[in-house]
């Protein structure tokens, strides 16, 4: 049953599908074949390749049947919430009350990508006005119009303030259309002043504690607003019980990430890499099953580690990469063009550490939110990226700018900036449309280029 | 040295509250820049930056987060001259959304003290309110920008868009968007010469963007918090959450003017803005044209095509 | 020890035959590019051997770059062009830390490690956008019904440099029609759109532009180019000798080092 990790089609996956049946593995209810998506419409997983384990099927087809889930939830009359930008915060809440699920409209933004190749969705993004310049994100518009990938939510909320001008402009063309949204503001974090008390962050950050009590008041008005819709309170018990296992998973993640962005050999490939990360910020709708998805992708990794197996030579490049990509073929790609993964940056690194436990549980949510990546200067992030690049031993950085981004055109300059001045590891900025055919040729050339750079650089 | 000015483009930083402190407020409308923005970035927001790096035209400057932009943009500015980035809530139906506004308020007391400013007492922001105030319900809006040069003798910056009086024979225009700059007044002086008269100016350098009048009660009680109350809760715009003040006026300002055809100007890269074209269109009943600046500055040619296809459509 | 460089570039290919002990080039030639990439390499390799009194067995090595690296079958193997630019202006000018490269359709910018290492430490280039590229210029020479060779004529006589975008190739487009039907002279529209082009070039140059700057690439052969990166950079720029072999000429050095 366990062949050596490779990275596979889909249509060999068909065949190590039945090879693994007959081997009698145990399979999740979301489990089958990965073609079985292509044929529901998710045509362009052709274009893709994946890691060839068991625990890799079980996390793409728990990723892949999320829609069902949330429709299933809400025949199961289950409270669905729509949460939106925040990246890792309100969805803790929702899940501390029984019988709600929390998703992200968001994710949508991988629609035309990976999902239902019908673009239907940014057409009617295109109709509302919302056209190409914007993020990728608008799929959401055409998402929210069909029905198709989601259901109505119950209830739907979204951090504005310190957040990218076109996604807030999204969200309220969204609500312009009927829907309503409750809005909570995240403030852009600042140094303590003088004043005031320093509190320590997540991330080893540091913000005024007149900041984390206006954000905390933030948050408790968005979870009497939960209370209301679920019919629960969100009480300080159920908090903590939720951040407790929203450490769990985050604990999982953080093994998983340290394993893989330090074996010598690359155990796990970039694309189930992102795949797993996001994980940490909406559980695909089902926290528990996280936990078992992410046990699994754990125990085969370790098994890899310790026949010093991989799906990559030894000598890969080891890049660590900026922010998330809306065609998820440039994962493939950079290990196509000699490269591997060693740390990540995907604008949700506060969703993976710790949320503290020695302060009240409404405190600590608003300490978390408010060491998200986007709402602080750009100067914190190069910190944090250069932090993480030392300790995972990456020899390069890849600064992917998210096409119609406010935020990309000005902070990955700023980022690449302070990473050349405080290190000698090459930067390079690449853009990943949500479609790269068009773009693939040059996208390889740079890729290619900074796997050269590097291997030059070692042997000089 | 530039003796107290404080630069700021925000409207919704209140001139009163620096000069409550001794300082001059000095709102900069950008003018052409040496070093031109790269793709994606603000135009409006980077000219600004520059402008206001200028030395000798500013002691510290004032960036809101109002922008995305504008935010980072405050990130480059620390570099070289004292800089305060102001949050200015998204959301403004809330009481903690304007507790946030009076708090930065305060916040920007402490950072206008260390350019020399002074603490004003509630009775000195109080005079200096009904002084601002007088001036904006007697006057035109060239009168505010009048006042704030002589005030301070800074660098004068008017507002590029003088409203012309309602003439017969003309078209009804309002113009609506986001900040101008200098380099953008022909605007208006094309529209006149093409037969347009512009009878509502709400862009963000416009009159859309003065705050309502102060309650004289208020003023007396709690200056701050009418301040407060003025700036936060009645100026309209796209980056409000929600946007419904911008709706709500535009609507009762087209009706009540009777605008006849609508020119909606945004900075390139603008997503606020951009993503209000096509609602506006829906729900106001007029026509709309959308032009984008900052692209370069001897783009005339296809704005002016866009404004003349305007006119023609109204007529 | 004999090796050769074939640069498949998008415009134009280039190929350099290199004699790697005496660190000398014996041949290089220039051909417009055709859509038979191969086909032209072959040809071109061929004549440029028969030129220089060579047989195809006295190559011991060829290492194909640039766009069309990967159609070329005389190579054996590929390298891309920021690799192979930055040996060949290591070998031409030894002090360079910075490197601009013009091509038909990408610009770079690399920055290089201190010599001798002809390493790169990091490099930009540009988006998808064409602005700041070649075919910039040929938008522009189509439009203003003249050829690329005479724009640097053209932009020498420039009077005012006109103002136009950097920032679209499409919109550049209109405000040229724009510019030309107000009158504006033809040489103040190349002038002004060769500093768009050094505009953009500044955008992807950053904070950190250490001087020797050396320019390279097709583009660097158009007069009035150097001088508008000199204007935008504020920095002095010294043209590379051999401008459009730079990344032919450093596949052939890179395709003798890999047999040592």
């Amino acid at each position: 049953m366990n062949e050596p990790p490779a990275q596979i089609s889909l249509e060999q996956w068909h065949h190590r599908y039945t090879s693994l049946r007959a081997a009698g593995f145990h399979e999740a209810p979301y489990g089958g074949p990965l073609e079985r998506h292509f044929t529901a419409g998710d045509y362009r997983l052709a274009q893709l390749r994946f890691d060839n384990s068991a625990a890799a099927l079980r996390l793409w087809n728990f990723l892949l049947t999320e829609t069902e889930r949330l429709f299933a939830a809400q025949r199961a009359g289950k409270k669905i919430i729509g949460t939106m930008k925040d990246l890792g915060t309100v969805p803790i809440m929702a899940y501390a009350l029984p019988d709600t699920i929390a998703f992200y409209p968001d994710g949508t933004w991988w629609i035309p990508c990976i999902m239902r190749q019908s673009t239907r969705d940014l057409a009617i993004a295109d109709s509302l006005g919302i056209d190409e310049s914007f993020c990728p994100v608008r799929a959401m518009l055409g998402a929210f119009e069909t029905h198709q990938h989601f259901p109505p939510p119950d209830l739907l909320i979204c951090s504005v303030g310190a957040t990218c001008d076109d996604f807030s402009a999204i969200a309220q063309r969204l609500a312009s259309r009927g829907l309503a949204i409750l809005w909570w503001e995240i403030p852009a974090r600042r140094t303590p002043e003088p004043t005031e008390e320093a509190i320590a962050l997540p991330g080893g950050f540091l913000a005024g504690g007149r900041q984390v009590d206006f954000v905390q008041a933030e948050l408790q008005r968005v979870s009497a607003a939960l209370a209301k819709t679920v019919g629960h309170e969100v009480t300080d018990a159920r908090l903590a019980e939720g951040i407790t296992a929203a450490n769990r998973i985050r604990d999982m993640l953080r093994q998983l990430r340290n394993l893989v962005f330090t074996a010598p050999r690359c155990p796990l490939p970039a694309l189930e890499m992102l795949i797993a990360e996001m994980l940490a910020i909406h559980y695909c709708s089902d926290r528990q099953q996280t936990q078992e998805v992410l046990g699994e992708l754990l125990a085969e990794v370790l098994r890899r580690i310790a026949v010093s197996a991989g799906t990559l030579p030894a000598d890969a490049v080891r890049v660590f990469w900026v922010n998330p990509v809306a065609d998820l073929q440039a994962m493939n790609l950079l290990e196509e063009c000699g490269g591997r993964l060693c740390g990540t940056e995907f604008m949700f690194c506060h969703a993976l550490d710790p949320i503290p436990t020695d302060v009240a549980p409404m405190e600590a949510l608003a300490r978390m939110a408010l060491a998200d990546p986007m709402i602080g200067p750009s100067a914190d992030r190069a910190k944090r990226i250069m932090h993480d690049v030392r300790q995972f031993g990456a020899e390069a950085v890849l600064i992917s700018r998210i096409p119609g981004a406010s935020h990309c055109a000005l902070e990955g300059s700023a980022i690449r900036a302070i990473i050349q001045r405080e290190s000698n590891v090459p930067v390079v900025e690449i853009e990943v449309p949500p479609l790269n055919e068009g773009v693939r040729a040059s996208l390889r050339t740079r890729l290619e280029a900074l796997v050269e750079t590097v291997r030059r650089r070692r042997t000089s | 040295m530039a003796s107290g000015i404080v630069a700021y483009s925000s409207p919704f930083v209140p001139a009163e509250w620096i000069a409550a402190h001794r300082l001059t407020p000095l709102r900069l409308t950008p003018g052409p820049s040496v070093v031109a923005a790269g793709a994606g970035i603000c135009p409006f927001a980077h000219d600004f930056l520059q402008a206001s790096q200028v030395p000798g035209v500013a002691d510290g400057v004032i960036f809101t987060t109002t922008c995305d932009q504008m935010r980072r943009f405050a990130e480059q500015a620390r570099a070289s001259l004292p800089t305060f980035l102001m949050n200015v809530p998204a959301t403004w139906q809330t009481t903690e959304a304007v507790g946030l506004y009076v708090a930065e308020l305060r916040r920007m007391s402490e950072f206008l003290i260390t350019l020399g400013g002074h603490a004003p007492t509630a009775e000195e922001l109080r005079q200096t309110m009904e002084a601002f105030d007088k001036i904006r319900r007697n006057g035109s809006f060239e009168s505010r920008a009048q006042w704030e040069k002589d005030r301070g003798g800074a660098a004068g910056d008017t507002l590029p868009m003088n409203l012309a009086s309602s003439e017969k024979g003309f078209i009804r225009i309002a113009l609506v968007g986001g900040p101008l700059r200098k380099q953008d007044a022909w605007i208006a002086e094309h529209l006149q010469h093409a037969g347009a008269t512009i009878v509502l100016d709400a862009t963000e350098t416009g009159e859309r963007t003065l705050p309502a009048p102060f309650d004289e009660a208020r003023v007396r009680t709690d200056p701050l918090a009418e301040l407060a109350r003025a700036y936060f809760l009645t100026i309209p715009d796209a980056f409000r959450r929600p946007d419904s003040l911008l709706h709500d006026y535009l609507s009762r300002e087209v009706q009540a003017r009777r605008i006849r055809g609508i020119l909606l100007i945004r900075c390139v890269w603008c997503d606020q803005w951009h993503a209000q074209v096509a609602r506006i269109k829906d729900s106001l009943g007029v026509p709309v044209v959308e032009i984008d600046l900052g692209q370069d500055d001897h783009d005339t040619p296809r704005i002016k095509t866009r404004i003349d296809s305007l006119l023609d459509m109204v007529r | 020890m004999i090796c050769a460089g074939i640069d498949g570039g998008s415009r134009a290919l280039k190929v350099v035959i290199f004699d790697v002990a005496a660190q000398k080039i014996l041949a290089s030639a220039v051909r417009d590019q055709h859509v038979d990439h191969n086909g032209l390499a072959e040809e071109t390799f061929g004549a440029l051997l028969r030129e220089a009194g060579l047989q195809r067995s006295d190559i011991k090595r060829v290492i194909a770059t640039g766009y069309a690296r990967n159609l070329i079958k005389a190579a054996d193997t590929t390298m891309t062009e920021i690799t192979c630019h930055a040996v060949g202006v290591r070998f031409l000018c030894p002090q360079a830390m910075t490197v601009i490269e013009i091509g038909g359709q990408d610009s770079k910018l690399l920055r290089l490690d201190p010599p001798p290492a002809s390493t790169v430490r990091d490099f930009a280039m540009n988006d998808r956008c064409a602005a700041g590229t070649g075919r910039f210029l040929e938008v522009v020479a189509a439009r203003l019904d003249t050829t690329l060779s005479e724009l640097g004529s053209l932009a020498e006589r420039a009077a005012s440099p006109a103002a136009i975008s950097s920032t679209c190739v499409v919109f550049a487009e209109t405000e040229i029609i724009g510019l030309l039907a107000s009158g504006v002279a033809r040489e103040d529209i190349v002038a002004g759109v060769q500093n768009a082009i050094a505009t953009r070039l500044t955008a992807m140059a950053g904070s950190h532009l250490e001087s020797p700057i050396l320019f390279t690439g097709g583009v660097a052969l158009i007069p009035g180019m150097r001088e508008a990166l000199e204007r935008a950079l504020a920095n002095p720029v010294t043209l590379s000798p051999q401008p459009q072999i730079t990344g032919a000429l450093g596949a052939a050095i890179l395709a003798g080092r890999s047999i040592k």
